[in-house]
């Protein structure tokens, strides 16, 4: 019995002793906020985590969300039956990431970094808070402002404190502004690593755009009275426009004059240039990218809208770039850059080379889109839709499967297609993306993906802001005249001798396409209703161009090239914007949640 | 042999358990989360004097609300119009209020809201003020020359005209989003008008072709068109 004890009494310690030990020990998996704030590594993946959770509107991860607008088209399967634009398209409502943000800098505040070191990371998350703004704002109007608080929510409080109304959209426009001019200081002023972290100039960049669009909301939306809310959470007074203007100037010129950015013109090929000046990280010219790298952060841009005979994988032309956006480059001595296909009678007009019908356009349309007889990578690409021939003293057309042959002709239709089959993976417009689409093959592949950045804010765009704030401010012309034509001279076109904003859009138009700047620029200028109206008008419909390799053995037209603009086969209605889709809907559960919510126009 | 008559047993019984287990989860839990539908239907028209004001059907483009008051959560229930100008929607029975949206119909946004009292299967009429009335509306096709005559009366002052167009379609549902031709009238004023439009193409490419006319208003994205489309063919 003794010795039954002192089993029980031995057994006793041993369990008590590793219990107590055991539920001691800390965490190998949970880092508590004192340890991550107390090692710079650490604050850096957390704010890391924050860079890779803005990729909203247009972007690499969502090749779709380019086939939406002017500038290309669903190519891959069958017809893409969107008729109008949803009330929730690209809308960012994220107040979860300005919670995060919020608790980083109260972090970092109280950290044990030193306080220069501190100050960039508490200029890096109010950058990327004043961006997350910026963002919900282009598509809500006035949004709710939260400040720097991280509200903590205990049960039996009265939630009314936590629930923020709307601030009216100037008023979310001058709070970005604000903090821009606040971070500016804390900011470093260098450059960083492929661009991909926010500096100095980086929020100053910010600043002239926010301040360019609240500008040009207050100018223009007397024409659109109806998009207005009484308490002007949708809505700036025409009177705040010239301020605005104002502030963007400065800040663009500010940029334009002080940065450690230039236009990229390292390569005499101009086409080449622009590519590069866009698509090629050695660029001095980007300010600010979403970066990626391989292994770990790739996306599958390139292998989606790669062209068939270069692709890695089987994917390719899931996007294909529109006859609309080719149509407007200009050329380098004309400013109408309409292609000629026909001529005044109407008959077709006969080019010796597919890439003859291309000759002298812009050369940033190399740099944008793949044409027939135009490179990528080293590989010509041509794109035949069929055999146009004689019969009979009749023209008639051939079309086939993408790269079938039949005798006399030889190939039918090109690799490359174009098509107007349902057939997956085949181009349906002919032409391909190269903007922001890597020449590396392996890139193509679904498993490897690309690390293609894609570029947020770059010098030439601080120029057209300049340029497009000193016409409105009403300065002289050979001013303006200066910052666009240093930007078309870069290109390679002629330059201007006078500007209005129809030159100004034209200009942002070519040089940014692709760059998730079309939407937001026709909403601020209130004319995208009257570009995609839903009728079939030029605008507001999708155009392909169809070249045709022509056999007519003994006659002048053997062997040549004609080219055919059809309405394209895969967009099935025009494009339609209504007045409802200036801003987003406010989604019913914000305001269940929040009843001070007010709701949007047409809502 | 005592021992496989042991597990079979025991099989059964466990057979029996689960049987009895998922049946019993199965009614219980019907009676629980399943709520009745909504069995009252309202249906109604858009009315101008009496007349059904005709707009656009497809796209959800037009579109009232009904609200109901009395609950914590307000939450508008939207009320599509067809091209006739009717809507209906299922509903509980109660006390709704219905209005118009600003700018999603061709017709002034009125603050006044019609209260609906909804008792089993309703039926209303819904008065607008449109900015444009059509009325004596016709349309003759002589050969292939298709001819639409109809007269524009301005109701509300606050809005223009911006086309006047005579259109046809392949189907009856014919709107400014779904047509296979449109002709637009030059003027763009009030009274009598006469559109002409060729429709030989259409007439030889199509088993059947209705034709109706729409007015489309500035600064809106609607146009009140004809209440009802027109067999041509």
């Amino acid at each position: 019995m003794n010795k039954f004890c002192k089993y029980i009494f031995l057994i006793t310690a041993v369990v008590t002793a590793g219990c107590s030990k055991f539920l001691e020990r800390e965490s190998q998996s949970i880092l508590p906020e004192e340890q991550v704030y107390s090692d710079e590594k650490m604050v850096l993946a957390v704010l890391a985590n924050y860079y890779g959770r803005m990729d909203w509107g247009q972007h690499l991860g969502d090749p779709g969300s380019f086939a939406l607008l002017d500038e290309a088209a669903f190519s891959s399967g069958g017809p893409n039956n969107m008729q109008n634009y949803g009330d929730e398209l690209w809308r960012v409502y994220d107040y979860t990431l300005i919670r995060n943000l919020n608790e980083f800098v109260r972090g970092v505040k109280g950290s044990s970094l030193s306080d220069n070191i501190k100050n960039n990371y508490e200029g890096e998350a109010r950058f990327i808070r004043a961006w997350v703004y910026f963002t919900m704002l282009k598509g809500l109007g006035g949004i709710p402002i939260v400040g720097d608080e991280v509200f903590e929510y205990t049960s039996g409080m009265d939630p009314a404190s936590l629930q923020f109304p709307r601030s009216t959209e100037q008023a979310s426009y001058e709070y970005i502004i604000a903090e821009c001019d606040a971070i500016t200081d804390l900011l470093s002023a260098d450059r960083n690593i492929n661009s991909a972290r926010a500096n100095k100039w980086v929020a100053l960049a910010l600043k002239a755009r926010a301040a360019l669009y609240a500008a040009s909301i207050a100018k223009y939306n007397s024409k659109t009275p109806d998009v207005k809310t009484a308490g002007a959470e949708v809505g700036i007074p025409a009177s705040e426009a010239a301020r605005f203007y104002q502030i963007a100037y400065d800040a663009a010129l500010q940029i334009v004059n002080e940065s450690p950015y230039s236009l990229y013109n390292k390569n005499a090929d101009k086409g080449r240039n622009f590519y590069e000046a866009v698509s090629s990280k050695t660029s001095d010219e980007v300010i600010w990218a979403r970066d990626y790298i391989y292994p770990g952060q790739t996306h599958g841009f390139t292998n989606n809208v790669v062209a068939s005979s270069v692709r890695g994988d089987i994917d390719a032309n899931i996007v294909t770039p529109i006859l609309n956006l080719v149509e407007d480059f200009e050329y380098i001595n004309d400013r109408n850059g309409a292609l000629k296909l026909t001529d005044s009678e109407g008959n077709f007009i006969y080019y010796n080379n597919p890439a003859d019908v291309f000759a002298n356009k812009d050369p940033r349309l190399y740099g944008t889109v793949i044409y027939s007889g135009a490179d990528f990578g080293g590989t010509a690409i041509t794109y035949q839709a069929g055999i146009r021939y004689l019969e009979g003293g009749e023209w008639r057309t051939r079309t086939g499967v993408p790269g079938e042959a039949a005798s006399p002709y030889g190939i039918v239709t090109g690799q490359d297609g174009p098509t107007t089959s349902n057939d997956q993976y085949v181009n349906k417009t002919g032409f391909n993306i190269r903007k922001f689409v890597d020449e590396n093959r392996d890139a193509s592949t679904r498993g490897r993906g690309s690390d293609m950045w894609f570029v947020r804010f770059r010098y030439a765009e601080f120029l057209m802001i300049a340029a497009e704030a000193a016409l409105e401010l009403n300065k002289a012309q050979d001013e303006i005249l200066g910052y666009i034509n240093r930007l078309r001279e870069r290109a390679g076109i002629q330059p201007l001798t006078v500007v209005t904003l129809q030159d100004i859009m034209q200009e942002r138009r070519v040089e940014f396409a692709f760059e998730n700047h079309r939407f937001w620029d026709v909403k601020r200028w209130r004319v995208a209703h009257e570009l995609w109206n839903g009728q079939d008008t030029p605008t507001a419909t999708h155009y392909a161009l169809f070249p045709y390799k022509v056999y007519a053995p003994e006659t002048e037209y053997h062997n040549k090239w004609v080219f055919e603009k059809r309405k394209a086969s895969h967009t099935l209605y025009p494009r339609y914007f209504r007045y409802q889709n200036y801003y987003n809907f406010i989604d019913q559960g914000w305001i269940n949640s929040n009843p001070k919510l007010v709701r949007n126009p047409y809502q | 042999m005592l021992e496989t008559l042991t597990n079979s047993t025991m099989e059964r019984w466990l057979l029996y358990l689960l049987i009895v287990g998922f049946t019993a989860a199965i009614f219980t839990s019907c009676g629980k989360d399943n709520y009745d539908a909504p069995s009252a239907k309202l249906t109604g028209k858009v009315t101008y004097n009496g007349q059904p004001v005709g707009v656009r059907g497809s796209n959800q483009s037009v579109r009232l609300q009904l609200w109901q008051d009395g609950f914590a959560l307000r939450t508008p229930i939207d009320v599509y119009v067809t091209q006739d100008g009717s809507f209906s929607s299922m509903l509980f029975d109660g006390t709704y209020k219905l209005i118009t949206v600003s700018g999603t119909g061709p017709w002034s946004h009125s603050s006044d809201t019609v209260v609906v009292q909804v008792n089993g299967n309703t039926e209303i009429g819904f008065p607008v003020r449109p900015y444009f009335a059509l009325s004596g509306i016709s349309y003759t096709l002589e050969g292939t020359d298709l001819t639409a005559t109809l007269t524009v009366d301005q109701i509300d002052q606050t809005r223009s005209i911006e086309d006047i167009s005579l259109l046809v379609g392949d189907t009856k549902f014919v709107d400014l989003g779904h047509f296979t031709k449109q002709q637009k009238a030059t003027l763009k004023e009030n009274g009598t008008l006469t559109i002409r439009m060729n429709v030989e193409e259409q007439l030889a490419n199509n088993s059947a072709l209705f034709a109706r006319v729409a007015v489309k208003i500035n600064g809106i994205t609607e146009a009140v068109y004809d209440s009802e489309t027109k067999k041509i063919k």
